[in-house]
C-alpha cells in the first residue's frame, strides 16, 4: 500500500491509500514513500538558455539550478516546450526551474525517515502539470483551495511562472481579493498585458460565489468538467496525491536520497526481466523438446528400417546368388538374343512372300535374289533412291531386354519373263509385280523397274538378255521385332 | 554514472541473478538449439540412406524376379552356346554334316571370318581391332557358305536344320540367288552367329543347411 508523507504549514501528514480511497495514518506503511510538498518555499523561475545543445545545454542548467537555489537540495528543471522553428524546438530558449528553498522543513522530515523515498514533488509543480493538458488554455490561471491554504499557480503558455500560498481565507470575496492581487503582480511585472486580456481560471475546491466575482475582472472560470477525474465535491488534494504516487516528472529529491527507492525499482525489473527470460527460455524449450522427442522417435524407426531393409537386401542377394548368374549377364544375354537372334528378320517367310507375288504373273522366274539384313549404318537400296526409313530403336516386349532395334532388310529381285512378251504387256505384268509387293505388309519399293517401262526410253532390237536385265526390284522392309 | 554506483550496488543480488537466468537461458536455448539441429542433420541424412537402400532393394528385387521369370531361358541359351568360348569348329563342322545328311549333291565351301565385336560394320571393325575391346563384348561371326545346284527350299531346310543341330546362336545375315540352271540356283549364303565370351559361371557354394532357391516360372 502507498503512503505519501505530506508536508504542509499545518505539519506534515501521512497518507495511505486503501480499498476506498486515501486515508490519514499515524506512520508510514511499509515500503516507498512519496514527498508532496504544499509549502510558501515552492517557486518557479523562468530562464533564457542559449543555443547550446547536449550536455552543454545539461551542464548550464545545472549551473542555473545551482546558482538560483543555492540552499536547497530539492530542485528541478522541468522540461522544455518544444514548440515553434526547428532551433526553438532543439534548444528551447527559456525553461523553468522550481525548487522548495530553503528546505529546512523537508529535511526534517525527511531525517528520521527510513523508508525508500520514491520523490518529492511540489503541490505548485503538480497542478502546474494537471493545467498543462493539451485541452487546457495556454494561460490559464490555477486555484485550489484546501484547509491548509489557498494555493495559486499561474501558467503562461503551458509554462508556470509563478505560484503562491495564501493563508486559509473561508469566504469568497476575500480569495477574490487574493487572487487579484497575484493577477496584479503579474501585470505589474509584465508577465501578462495590463487590462487588455481574459484569463480562464481553474476553480478547484473554491466556495461558490467565487467564479462570479473573478468573472467580473476579466477571470473566467473553466468548466469543471475539462477534468476527467473532476466530480461533485471532489478531494482535490487526493488527486493530486494519486498523481504523485504515479511518479511524474519534476520530481526533486537527489538521486542520493532515492538509491534505496531506485535499486528497489531495478531489483523489481531485474526479477520480471528473469522471469520473462525464463518464460520464454522454457517456450523456447519445450518447443525444442518436442522436436527432439519427435526427431529421436523418427530416428530410432528410420534405424529400425534400416535394419530390416538390410536383412532384406541381404536376403534379396542369397538368393540371386543362388542362381550362380549376376543379374546383368543374365539381361545382356537376353538383350543380345532378343536383339541379334530372336527378333531377326525371317528370311523364309521374306520368300514365301516373295514367291507368291511372282508366281501370279504367269511365266515369270526368279533369275536372282539377294536377301540381305543391312547394318545401322547402312542406306536400303542406296543406288535406286531415296534411302529406306532409318533403323529405329523400339521400346523393347519384354522388362529385361532393352530397347531392340528395327532392322531393315533389303531385296533385290530379278524376275524373268516368258520369251517373246511384248512391251505393253511387259509393263502390265511389271506393274502387277509392283503394285502387290508394294501391298505387302512393311515393304516399300524402292527401285521399280515398271516405272522406268511406262516413263522411260523403250528399247527393241536387242537381245532377250538384255532386255530382261531390266527387270531388277529393289525392295526394303522394316522388319518389326 | 557515478551517481548509479551505489543504485547499481544495493541491486546487486537481484541484477545477479537476473544476469545467471540469462545466462542459462542462453546455455539452455542455444544448446538444445544445436542439439535439435545436429539431431535434424542426422535424421536427413539417415532419411537419404534410407530411401537409397529402398531403391536398391526396389532394383535388387527387380533383378531378382527378373532373373526368376528368365533364368530357364538364360540356360538355354547357355546350352546352346550364347555365352562362353565358342565351339567355331563345331559350327562348320555341323555345316558339313547337315549337308551331307541331306544328301544335296555337290558340294558346299564356307569360310568362318574372324569374330568381331557386335553392332560393327566391317570399316569400324577393322579400326576396333587395332584398340582393345571389351572382354565382356558381345562378338559376330560371320560364316558364308556356297551351296551349288540346289533349290530354294533346300536352301531354307539346310538352314533350318542347322540351326537345329548347331551349338550356337545365329541368324541368317543374307542368301543370294542366282545363275538359275535346269539343275538348281547357286546360294550364298552369310550366318551371323553371336556369342558373349565370359569365364564359366562358378557357381557359389552353398551354405550348410540351406539350399538355393529353385527357379520359378
Amino acid at each position: 500500500m502507498a503512503s505519501v508523507l505530506h508536508i504542509s504549514a499545518a505539519g506534515n501528514i501521512w497518507w495511505g491509500k486503501n480499498a476506498t480511497g486515501w486515508a490519514v495514518l499515524p506512520q508510514a506503511n511499509e515500503g516507498p514513500v512519496w514527498v508532496v510538498t504544499d509549502l510558501t518555499e515552492e517557486s518557479f523561475v523562468e530562464i533564457t538558455v542559449p543555443r547550446v545543445f547536449g550536455s552543454d545545454r545539461s551542464n548550464y542548467v545545472e549551473r542555473q539550478l545551482v546558482s538560483r537555489f543555492p540552499e536547497s537540495r530539492f530542485r528541478v528543471a522541468l522540461a522544455a516546450q518544444r514548440d515553434g522553428s526547428l532551433m526553438d524546438r532543439l534548444a528551447p530558449p527559456v525553461q523553468v526551474l522550481t525548487a522548495v528553498e530553503p528546505a529546512d522543513r523537508v529535511n526534517a522530515a525527511l531525517e528520521n525517515m527510513f523508508a525508500p523515498l520514491a520523490g518529492v514533488w511540489s503541490t505548485s509543480l503538480l497542478l502546474a502539470r494537471l493545467g498543462s493538458k493539451p485541452r487546457m488554455p495556454a494561460n490559464l490561471l490555477i486555484v485550489l483551495c484546501q484547509p491548509s491554504g489557498m494555493r495559486i499557480v499561474f501558467m503562461k503558455n503551458r509554462a508556470p511562472v509563478l505560484t503562491r500560498l495564501v493563508a486559509v481565507v473561508d469566504s469568497a470575496a476575500e480569495q477574490a481579493v487574493e487572487i487579484l492581487r497575484t493577477m496584479r503582480h503579474l501585470e505589474n511585472t509584465r508577465l501578462i498585458e495590463r487590462g487588455g486580456q481574459r484569463f480562464a481560471a481553474l476553480l478547484l475546491g473554491t466556495p461558490e460565489g467565487l467564479a462570479a466575482i473573478l468573472a467580473k475582472d476579466r477571470l473566467d472560470e473553466l468548466d469543471p468538467s475539462i477534468m476527467r477525474k473532476a466530480k461533485p465535491g471532489q478531494d482535490w488534494q487526493q488527486v493530486l496525491l494519486d498523481l504523485a504516487c504515479k511518479n511524474p516528472p519534476g520530481q526533486m529529491a537527489p538521486m542520493v536520497l532515492r538509491q534505496s527507492y531506485l535499486a528497489l525499482k531495478l531489483g523489481r525489473a531485474a526479477r520480471v526481466a528473469g522471469a520473462v527470460c525464463l518464460l520464454g527460455t522454457i517456450a523456447a524449450v519445450v518447443g525444442n523438446v518436442g522436436t527432439i522427442a519427435r526427431d529421436h522417435q523418427a530416428r530410432t524407426q528410420l534405424v529400425v528400417t534400416v535394419a530390416d531393409l538390410d536383412g532384406k537386401m541381404t536376403e534379396v542377394d542369397t538368393a540371386i546368388q543362388g542362381f550362380g548368374v549376376a543379374p546383368e549377364l543374365l539381361r545382356q544375354a537376353l538383350a543380345v538374343d532378343n536383339a541379334e537372334v530372336t527378333h531377326a528378320p525371317d528370311m523364309a517367310a521374306d520368300w514365301v512372300a516373295l514367291s507368291r507375288v511372282i508366281s501370279s504373273v504367269p511365266g515369270a522366274r526368279v533369275k536372282n535374289l539377294q536377301w540381305r539384313v543391312l547394318e545401322a549404318s547402312e542406306a536400303a537400296c542406296a543406288a535406286a533412291g531415296p534411302a529406306a526409313p532409318a533403323a529405329e530403336p523400339v521400346p523393347g516386349t519384354e522388362a529385361e531386354a532393352p530397347a531392340v532395334p528395327t532392322r531393315v532388310v533389303e531385296w533385290k529381285v530379278e524376275v524373268l519373263l516368258v520369251p517373246d512378251t511384248g512391251p505393253r504387256q511387259k509393263l502390265q505384268q511389271a506393274s502387277n509385280i509392283t503394285q502387290q509387293l508394294s501391298k505387302a505388309a512393311g515393304l516399300r519399293v524402292m527401285q521399280d523397274p515398271a516405272r522406268r517401262l511406262r516413263e522411260g526410253e523403250l528399247t527393241a532390237g536387242g537381245t532377250q538378255t538384255d532386255a530382261q536385265a531390266e527387270l531388277v526390284w529393289c525392295v526394303a522392309r522394316s522388319a518389326q521385332p | 554514472m557515478n551517481a548509479w554506483k551505489p543504485v547499481l550496488y544495493l541491486a546487486r543480488s537481484s541484477l545477479w541473478a537476473l544476469a545467471l537466468v540469462v545466462l542459462l537461458c542462453a546455455v539452455a536455448v542455444v544448446g538444445l538449439d544445436q542439439l535439435a539441429s545436429n539431431l535434424k542433420a542426422t535424421l536427413t541424412q539417415l532419411q537419404a540412406n534410407t530411401q537409397e537402400q529402398q531403391t536398391q532393394l526396389a532394383a535388387k528385387q527387380d533383378d531378382l524376379h527378373n532373373m526368376r521369370d528368365h533364368i530357364q531361358r538364360f540356360e538355354a541359351l547357355r546350352a546352346q552356346g550364347l555365352l562362353g568360348t565358342p565351339d567355331r569348329a563345331q559350327w562348320v563342322e555341323q555345316l558339313q554334316t547337315t549337308y551331307q545328311d541331306m544328301g544335296l549333291g555337290g558340294r558346299v565351301s564356307y569360310q568362318l571370318q574372324a569374330p568381331k565385336p557386335l553392332g560393327q560394320d566391317t570399316a569400324s571393325a577393322e579400326a576396333a581391332a587395332a584398340a582393345p575391346t571389351d572382354p565382356a563384348q558381345p562378338l559376330a561371326h560371320d560364316l558364308k557358305f556356297e551351296l551349288r545346284d540346289v533349290h530354294e527350299a533346300d536352301v531354307l531346310n539346310l538352314i533350318q536344320t542347322y540351326r537345329n543341330q548347331v551349338k550356337g546362336r545365329f541368324r541368317v545375315n543374307l542368301c543370294a540367288l542366282q545363275d538359275p540352271k535346269e539343275t538348281g540356283l547357286t546360294a550364298q549364303c552369310v550366318l551371323r552367329f553371336v556369342t558373349m565370351p565370359i569365364a564359366p559361371p562358378t557357381p557359389p557354394a552353398p551354405a550348410e543347411g540351406t539350399t538355393p532357391p529353385a527357379p520359378a516360372g
